[in-house]
């Protein structure tokens, strides 16, 4: 059985602490910024509508939409690998990384490779990494884990970076987001012109041309692709629509639903290695498609989840996700779409609890730009967690024990006075967060008041008189 | 593993998938609104939105004034037959301003000393294949002659825009784009680098340029 308790565990260590404050600050900006680019003249809610038909289609036709991409990433002149699990990627990937000894691999932003650990996995291998999105540099100076999809360090602050920056980069101390900017822009530099090998995510891979496209706005996407001798993009085999035009939809809602702008700075179309003639771009090109679990989401009733073309929207507009943050959720993908997603690619148990880690408010299915119901797929995962472990065995056997205390005034008189006597040792808090035996169930999700310190029937027999 | 096991896993899943609305027909091509308006009014207001600097012809001064501005006498380019004003490399070198080498060494060991070659780089020179009204882009492709390292890694991008190739938008332009796998890289540029990772302070040139300025050409 796994730990029903971890999320809510997480989240109380959590809260309180100055960084859901950052990032419920933080997501409030990113709405704000969204509703801007809404307002202008694209017709948004009819290219949503194309955008989720496109996503529903490649998925219904999966295999052979990522047959017809392998070919033409082998027509223009790439290499195509396929990686069951993440222990499979990584190995396909330290292949071609390992073909120099001690190389110096840049990376930008890919949520996969998190999900596959890669990093440890090469650096395990001998090999230097560096992260070059400016969140996941700072995220892996500080040794921690992104927080958001889109905004990796939304939990820090800049005094935070500041102080980092100082004491690993050997700067004098700045907060100032320009300056520290430039530092970042130095030091990462150097590594853009020299790696030997680049890797990258996949927005998303294109059948017909056998493209892959990354979304950056720093311009660590392009340097990556473009700089050293080999590029690997790391793509989970979801991430596929069928044609450059459908791609340009994908885009142009993502950008939008991300982060509010038309289009992300820079919109990264690779299609295979550098051609005779072309002054510069890599030699080789190689692309590891991951499943995963992948396989396994999309053969239950939560397959639409697979339709997510990662904006993170439905994580600054979640009201749960706001107040505890993306590292209560201990899971690569947080929020709304990690509770669904999360549970079908780990091992399930171990993010079993994350489907109950919302009020189905339904605010997430409202902003989706692919309109995916969240709501109903996170029911259909806590029936999932009910069925294979049962978090509410508690719930018959206790009602039973209530039905035949309540039955018994004697014995509801010694258990409530109990409860008061326990109630007066734990001093001011008002209430229980863990009760013992059949009734810890109800403590699992919840917190359970403590009695008060005067029962009515005696509060009653000193006041009946009106006195 | 096998392409054959993946694809076969992957088809088994599909069989049992219960996603909405199966069989999910492809929604087709978009109609283009294909009504005549004046593209480039729209163009430059994007673009400038984004904190770009917008230029009417008159490429060689514009150049010249940057060079001057960031104290630098290097720039990196594209081939003359590339860019859409006639005679401006030869002009620049008259001047006494020198092209660094784009194109890398035949001998792979050479790309990285070549490269580091670049690392002061602050003025890049192109031109755009595309243009968007809409979101304010600048389309820059690979191919002979046009290197890719020239846009993205001095400080500042200059681009030449012929107003003729403004399209109303990346997905207008898509649906009438003939083979885009053709080219290793087509780069969709839509301002200066910017990031908002710290507190969401908006900072310029990160990692790309920090200013792109448009040369729009008639």
């Amino acid at each position: 059985m796994g730990q029903p308790v971890t999320f809510r565990r997480r989240a109380v260590g959590e809260m309180g602490t100055p960084k859901p404050a950052a990032v419920g600050r933080a997501a409030r900006r990113f709405m704000g910024k969204r509703q801007w680019a809404i307002d202008d003249f694209t017709p948004m809610e009819e290219t949503r509508d194309r955008a989720r038909m496109i996503r529903l289609h490649t998925l219904a036709n999966l295999h052979r939409y990522l047959g017809q991409f392998a070919d033409s990433v082998e027509r223009n002149g790439g290499t195509v690998l396929w990686a069951a699990d993440a222990a499979e990627a990584n190995r396909l990937i330290s292949e071609v990384v390992g073909r120099k000894e001690g190389s110096l691999v840049i990376k930008s932003k890919s949520m996969v490779t998190e999900e596959l650990d890669l990093n440890a996995h090469l650096q395990g291998d001998g090999h230097t990494v560096v992260e070059t999105d400016l969140g996941e540099f700072i995220v892996q100076l500080a040794e921690d884990h992104p927080s958001h999809i889109i905004a990796p360090v939304m939990h820090l602050t800049r005094q935070d970076i500041g102080a980092l920056f100082h004491e690993r980069l050997e700067i004098p101390y700045t907060d100032d987001p320009e300056e520290l900017n430039a530092v970042a822009r130095r030091h990462l530099r150097r590594f853009f012109l020299s790696a030997d090998v680049g890797i990258s995510g996949v927005n998303t891979g294109i059948a017909e041309t056998g493209s892959i496209i990354t979304v950056t706005n720093e311009g660590n996407g392009w340097l990556t692709t473009a700089a050293p001798r080999t590029h690997i993009a790391v793509m989970g085999m979801e991430r596929l629509v069928p044609t450059f035009e459908d791609a340009a939809t994908i885009v142009e809602v993502l950008a939008r639903s991300a982060t509010g702008q038309r289009l992300s700075v820079y919109t990264n179309v690779v299609s295979g290695p550098r051609r005779p003639g072309d002054p510069d771009g890599p030699d080789e090109f190689v692309v590891v498609i991951v499943d995963n679990g992948r396989s396994r989401v999309l053969s239950t009733d939560a397959s639409e989840i697979l339709a997510c073309i990662r904006c993170g929207a439905c994580l600054n507009v979640c009201p749960v996700f706001r107040e505890v943050g993306g590292h209560a959720y201990g899971q690569v993908y947080p929020g709304p779409v990690g509770s669904v997603l999360a549970p079908g690619l780990a091992d399930f148990t171990e993010a079993a609890d994350l489907p109950f880690a919302s009020s189905l408010c339904g605010a997430c299915r409202e902003v989706c730009p692919v309109r995916i119901d969240i709501p109903k797929l996170l029911v259909h995962q806590r029936v999932r967690a009910i069925r294979e472990n049962d978090p509410f065995r508690w719930l018959g056997p206790g009602l039973k024990l209530y039905g035949q205390a309540a039955k018994r005034p004697r014995v509801w008189k010694s258990l409530l006075a109990a409860g008061r006597v326990a109630g007066r040792m734990k001093g001011r808090d008002e209430w229980f967060h863990r009760l013992p035996f059949h009734a810890k169930g109800w403590t699992q999700s919840r917190d359970f008041p403590a009695p008060a310190r005067q029962s009515f029937r005696q509060w009653w027999k000193e006041n009946r008189d009106g006195t | 593993m096998e392409r054959s096991r993946f694809l076969g896993t992957v088809e088994e899943a599909v069989g049992a998938a219960t996603l909405p609305g199966l069989p999910a027909p492809h929604p087709g091509r978009a109609v283009p609104d294909l009504a005549e308006v004046d593209l480039t009014p729209h163009f430059i207001e994007a673009f400038e939105l984004l904190d770009g600097v917008v230029h009417w012809g008159a490429a060689l001064e514009v150049i010249t004034g940057i060079m001057t501005e960031r104290g630098t006498e290097e720039f990196l380019s594209w081939d003359q037959e590339h860019l859409p004003a006639d005679g401006l490399l030869s002009a620049l070198a008259e001047r006494g301003y020198r092209r660094i080498s784009t194109t890398l060494p035949a001998d792979p060991e050479g790309r990285v000393p070549h490269q580091m070659g670049y690392m002061d780089a602050r003025v890049g020179i192109s031109a755009a294949v595309a243009a968007f009204a809409e979101s304010g882009s600048v389309v820059v492709t690979s191919g002979p002659g046009r290197s890719r390292l020239a846009s993205v890694i001095p400080a500042v991008h200059v681009v030449l825009v012929p107003t003729d190739r403004i399209f109303r938008s990346l997905s207008h332009w898509a649906a009438q784009v003939e083979s885009p796998g053709r080219l290793a890289n087509l780069m969709v540029i839509s301002g200066p680098s910017r990031t908002g990772d710290i507190e969401l302070t908006l900072t310029r040139g990160v990692h790309g340029p920090g200013e792109i300025h448009a040369v729009l050409l008639q």
